[in-house]
């Protein structure tokens, strides 16, 4: 340690380390008083945990046994189940023209009406591509069709389609074309009488191959800092950042971000005061300061439709204050100083967004997030003003992996 | 190692009793450090109840955390600690800043701390506590402890100009006591 310049100081050191008191009897009972009750609540916690963990682990079983249960009476695959209706069982591989389908239903009812003698109803092209882009585009009608195929089709659709009205609705050129599919895809009959709108509504892939499981994305936005409700006051504040989402479910992820985030207009309390012996002088007001934060947001998102999504979560933030006014720190002189509002560097806030996939690789999403502890720290001036990390962000992502299943929303 | 213990038992003798729950070693390693420890907490407490109570918490600490001291650094020195943690916290959890700051105080500024060497240890004890918690805290922490500013601030979550201020501020109502001390009565 030290010697302190000031003598009077440095006596005042050594007199009080050195200085014992007389040890007190009654300290002592006092203390072992406190050590009993110690002991006494440490036995009550080992018991304490002791049940804690019993009852946790009796109901993680019990909810295993009944999932088990459930998904035995219920999601258990069965041998040769259809798929059901509107549904395409099998993703095709690489890129692969359809053919027409041999001898189906619908083709027997043409045949039967004595319309493939002269030629084949038009097929449409239903193909991935090496990037598995699901198409599905009509052809021209095969050269040779001829008759009156609007009455044929609805002859079959009466066979085959619950909704008669919607068959009346089809039109030319694509209306009561037949479609043709190749092994392995299966199509509900219901299918094959429907013009290209309904199709694209109907067809849902079974399969989320489409969407990979694990995604990373790169994040640029524009946020609007609100740093006063009352009357309304903003701020901008851009961010740049990394996303990594991983789907655990058809419809929901776990996504964790990591995000810089810059946002100015913060007023701070700031005093300057002098320290000379004969009287000082001070000065008291508030300064603007830009505060840096290091956001890692964790969030559950939710894909209600194949290119929307809503997620929810908790956002922990590390704060970092950048002083406006550097220059009017080191203008104080040796006989001053500068007192400011200090801010907590660790906050956590809650956010709620939406998420829109315009494109397999771009993302756009909007949120807002709330802090939920004041950031002000030191209670040293008389402010009673509270700050918050609160935020409207605008984002643009870029998602290193496409996802294809955008794509069947636009087709 | 013998599992007698008796008050001339060794520092290791007693940390390893007290590592086994002894009372006894409990009782002399309390005994022995008593004095040097309550002198710690009496100069961040304002009364010695209040001390006797910041420093029992500490023993409490000391002897359920007895296993992690690593043998690196004077035992004593690792239990001073632990009591100095404790009584900052005490304070932390009493004041507030706000309270002790009197911002339309303008009291003479020049300060001395001349006198300070004409007192004795219990006097020096005395004047200290009366000083306002966070002021005392600092004071301690800068003058006693031998901390930094940077450090201080750190350990009180402060800004440095803060804990500047409280020193100066110290020095200040310390001059007043002094000075009331030393007038001649009228």
């Amino acid at each position: 340690m030290e010697a302190l310049p000031d003598k009077e100081e440095q006596y005042v050191r050594e007199q009080l380390m050195q200085y014992e008191f007389p040890f007190d009897e009654a300290a002592w009972e006092a203390m072992e008083v406190l050590l009993v009750e110690a002991r006494q609540r440490a036995r009550k916690r080992r018991v304490a945990i002791l049940r804690y963990a019993g009852l946790v682990l009796f109901v993680i079983s019990g909810a295993a046994a009944a999932l088990l249960v459930l998904w035995a009476i219920f999601f258990k695959p069965r041998k040769n189940a259809l798929p059901k209706s509107g549904e395409i069982a099998v993703v095709y591989p690489l890129r692969q023209q359809v053919g027409d389908l041999p001898s189906s239903r619908s083709e027997n009812h043409l045949r039967e009406a004595g319309l493939l003698a002269s030629g084949k109803p038009s097929a449409r092209e239903v193909c991935c591509s090496t990037e598995q882009n699901l198409t599905v585009s009509a052809t021209n009608q095969a050269p040779g069709f001829q008759g009156n195929l609007a009455a044929v089709s609805s002859k079959v659709a009466a066979d085959f389609a619950p909704e008669p009205a919607k068959e009346e609705e089809n039109q030319a050129p694509l209306e009561g074309v037949a479609l043709s599919l190749p092994l392995p895809m299966r199509v509900a009959p219901s299918l094959l009488w429907l013009n290209r709108d309904e199709l694209i509504h109907q067809v849902r892939p079974c399969s989320w191959d489409f969407s990979p499981r694990l995604e990373h994305a790169l994040t640029l936005g524009l946020g609007a800092s609100i740093w006063q409700w009352n009357p309304l006051a903003v701020s901008p504040a851009p961010l740049v950042g990394y996303l990594i989402r991983y789907r655990f479910s058809t419809h929901t992820s776990l996504q964790a971000e990591f995000q810089v985030k810059s946002s100015s207009g913060y007023p701070l309390y700031v005093r300057e005061e002098g320290l000379s012996f004969g009287g000082g002088s001070r000065q008291q007001g508030k300064e603007i300061h830009s505060l840096l934060f290091f956001e890692a947001p964790v969030c559950i998102h939710h894909r209600y439709r194949t290119n929307q999504a809503v997620f929810l979560g908790i956002r922990p933030s590390y704060n970092i204050l950048i002083p406006a006014q550097m220059l009017q720190s080191s203008a104080v002189s040796q006989n001053e100083h500068l007192l400011r509002e200090k801010i907590n560097s660790l906050d956590v806030g809650i956010g709620l967004g939406w998420e829109w996939r315009m494109h397999p690789h771009w993302a756009f999403d909007a949120r807002l997030t709330h802090g939920l502890l004041n950031l002000v720290s030191e209670d040293f001036f008389h402010g009673v003003d509270r700050l918050y990390n609160v935020d409207l962000q605008l984002s643009v992502r870029y998602f290193l992996t496409p996802d294809k299943r955008t794509l069947i929303s636009r087709l | 190692m013998s599992k007698i213990y008796h008050p001339g038992s060794t520092d290791e003798k007693l940390r390893q009793g007290c590592l086994r729950q002894h009372p006894l070693a409990q009782k002399y390693l309390y005994e022995r450090y008593f004095g040097r420890l309550l002198g710690i907490a009496m100069r961040y407490t304002s009364d010695r109840e209040e001390a006797l109570s910041v420093l029992n918490q500490a023993f409490l600490k000391i002897f359920s955390n007895i296993n992690q001291y690593s043998g690196a650094g004077s035992f004593i020195g690792w239990m001073a600690k632990i009591v100095l943690h404790t009584a900052i916290d005490h304070v932390r959890s009493q004041v507030t800043y706000r309270r002790v700051m009197d911002f339309h105080a303008e009291a003479d500024n020049r300060v001395s701390n001349e006198g300070l060497s004409q007192l004795q240890a219990e006097d020096l004890f005395r004047i200290i506590q009366q000083l306002p918690p966070a002021t005392r805290t600092v004071f301690n922490l800068y003058v006693i402890d031998g901390y930094k500013h940077s450090e201080i601030a750190e350990m009180l979550n402060i800004d440095e100009g803060t804990s500047k201020w409280h020193l100066f501020q110290a020095r200040r109502l310390l001059q007043q006591r002094l000075r009331c001390l030393y007038e001649p009565a009228f």
